[in-house]
């Protein structure tokens, strides 16, 4: 039955990260079709109200755009996925550096973490 | 339409497994006490036991609704869920109890006639008319039944109502219940006013049986019998107005 | 639009439901949650017209509840009795004649969704598969308010999946209010819209359940503790 979601957090914002996230990783491809309402809430095990609710939110974030009559489609605008991307990248960096800090880490020793973290997965991989 | 046909056939399921049982209980005492009563030589013996089984469906419809309602009983959630108005919902269960009544009723009256004529007895019973005999033997047992059949009904949703809010004293207090309007109803026939309502109109009815009375201080003639039409009506509003009380408590008093 | 009205139940050693001041929107699914015997069956029981208010009004769409507006609302009661002579065809034809909104073929589409055999008796189904015709009668119905007092109670996990994805996929919430009673709020939680808390016979609150995520950052089950100290 569904997917758990974090109690802290309305059910819709998370739908919509969720399918943000499935359209940076290329699950849903531009222009393509996402499920309708109950569709999705049956898939989700969610209310398709709820649903509508994150239709409507990615909607106005323009990342979605509905057809009158055929659907809800991811924008095929290029532009406003990369945007999409860049965001998503800032704030998972914001969590990053926001946990880092709670934990006394300074900005050097964060980069300097990440570059040794990223060389040594590079030679692993080699 | 399609709603109260609906109802009735269900009506008619619920209580399948007791009809078929009585039909099957008239038919096994009929044979055989037809059977019995070659070795007996009880003359009419046969019909006589008929006419009793008869009689006593006098109790079938009473008993049919109480097995009935007590069915629905377990499960009212599922019998009052329904848009359908309570004199409909009590109305599929009389008229299916009449109905099975009269199935049964109509097979020990073949097997009585059938009884009847294979009769080798030389004794003539004092009968005119066997069949103007059957309709007011007919006449009696529904007027009872029905009478039976609707009481029970009211004291039976009287019951619902009063579980709902004392529980298993609900019983005993309708059991004073039914003996306090029995005793009211006996008193009340009895009084001046109690008469004036039920005692009028009388009728003659043509007799269907042949006897001969002879006793002096019995003057009315035998081809005729007296009958009250003031009594019939007055039943007939009172019953009315039962089934209606029954109706109303069923749709605004009795709870799940 | 259901409306309590300064609603008390009372029977002659207990108090049912007191007090009760609310009003239902419509198109939303409802949680009614609360623990056992806080008014949660009864509650449901008045929206049916099946108890009557000892004082106050219960009214639908500003008429009083009867017993008769069964014709607007399907209640889904938590007793599991049908007439055991039927088969799940004949209960399912048995049903579509008492009830002029009731959609035949969208009852059997519920129950080939969630493989129940409909030439099979009522009684002789496993527990599972009557809970799954319970909830194919309610939900083909074709009406304004669907009651479901502990639809998933007793039943194993597949049983409850696939009573909730018929429920998702047979329910219009455009036309209709749902509203269902749980002991296992967690398990439906995702799918509420907004819930009802009741405790000892009295309507402690209604809330949106994203809104209760939002502001107290909280799951319905905290969330209605919270309610029970607050009014302990």
């Amino acid at each position: 039955m569904g997917e758990e979601f974090n109690p802290s957090k309305p059910i819709y914002l998370q739908l919509v990260d969720r399918i943000s996230w499935e359209i940076i990783k290329g699950e849903r491809k531009a222009g393509e079709k996402l499920p309708s309402v109950r569709e999705m809430a049956i898939q989700s095990g969610v209310n398709p109200n709820t649903v509508s609710r994150t239709y409507n939110e990615l909607e106005r974030m323009e990342i979605v755009e509905t057809k009158r009559g055929q659907g809800t489609f991811v924008t095929e605008e290029k532009e406003r996925l990369s945007e999409l991307r860049e965001e998503l990248k800032l704030n998972h960096i914001q969590n990053f550096i926001e946990e880092m800090k709670q934990m006394g880490f300074s900005s050097e020793d964060m980069i300097d973490g990440i570059r040794t973290y990223v060389t040594n997965e590079k030679e692993n991989n080699a | 339409m399609m709603n109260w046909s609906g109802l009735f056939r269900k009506e008619f399921r619920v209580t399948r497994t007791f009809l078929f049982a009585v039909i099957a209980f008239d038919i096994v005492m009929m044979i055989g006490i037809f059977v019995a009563s070659e070795r007996w030589e009880v003359p009419y013996l046969t019909a006589i036991v008929g006419g009793v089984l008869a009689f006593m469906h006098m109790f079938f419809l009473p008993i049919y609704l109480l097995i009935s309602l007590n069915s629905e009983g377990r499960k009212l959630h599922l019998w009052l869920h329904n848009p359908q108005s309570g004199s409909r919902l009590i109305g599929a269960k009389v008229l299916n109890g009449l109905l099975a009544l009269l199935i049964s009723l109509v097979v020990v009256s073949v097997l009585s006639l059938i009884a009847f004529n294979l009769e080798t007895a030389d004794i003539v019973l004092p009968i005119d008319n066997v069949w103007l005999l059957g309709a007011y033997v007919l006449a009696v047992i529904l007027a009872g039944a029905l009478t039976m059949g609707i009481w029970v009904t009211f004291y039976w949703t009287a019951y619902q109502v009063l579980k709902t809010y004392i529980g298993r004293w609900a019983l005993l207090v309708v059991l004073v219940l039914i003996g306090l309007i029995s005793w009211f109803g006996g008193w009340f026939s009895g009084t001046r006013a109690g008469e004036a309502l039920m005692d009028w109109g009388y009728v003659q009815f043509p007799s269907p049986l042949s006897m001969e009375v002879t006793q002096e201080a019995f003057e009315i003639s035998t081809s005729t019998v007296p009958f009250p039409i003031g009594n019939v009506i007055f039943d007939t509003i009172l019953l009315v107005v039962i089934f209606f009380v029954t109706s109303w408590l069923l749709d605004r008093k009795v709870e799940v | 639009m259901i409306t309590f009205e300064n609603v008390s139940k009372r029977y002659l050693t207990k108090r049912a439901l007191s007090d009760v001041n609310v009003t239902i929107p419509e198109g939303k699914l409802i949680g009614l949650v609360g623990s056992n015997g806080s008014g949660k069956s009864t509650f449901m029981k008045m929206i049916a017209g099946l108890v009557g208010p000892t004082e106050g009004n219960v009214t639908i769409d500003e008429v009083p509840v009867t017993r008769r507006t069964a014709d607007k609302v399907a209640y889904l009661s938590e007793l599991d009795e049908y007439y055991s002579f039927y088969s799940v065809k004949e209960t399912i034809s048995f049903f579509a004649s008492q009830f002029a909104d009731f959609n035949t073929e969208k009852a059997f589409e519920i129950l080939d969704f969630m493989e129940v055999d409909r030439e099979q008796k009522v009684k002789h189904l496993s527990k599972g598969n009557r809970g799954r015709v319970k909830i194919a009668l309610t939900l083909a119905r074709d009406v304004p308010i669907i009651l479901m007092d502990e639809p998933l109670s007793g039943l194993d996990p597949m049983v409850r999946d696939s009573i909730v994805k018929g429920l998702l996929s047979f329910i219009d919430l455009e036309k209709q209010t749902v509203i269902i009673t749980t002991h296992e709020v967690a398990e439906i939680e995702p799918l509420l819209e907004m819930v009802i808390a009741i405790r000892n016979g009295k309507v402690l609150a209604l809330e949106d359940v994203e809104t209760i995520r939002e502001r107290d950052g909280m799951r319905i089950v905290d969330w209605l503790k919270k309610q029970y100290q607050a009014e302990a």
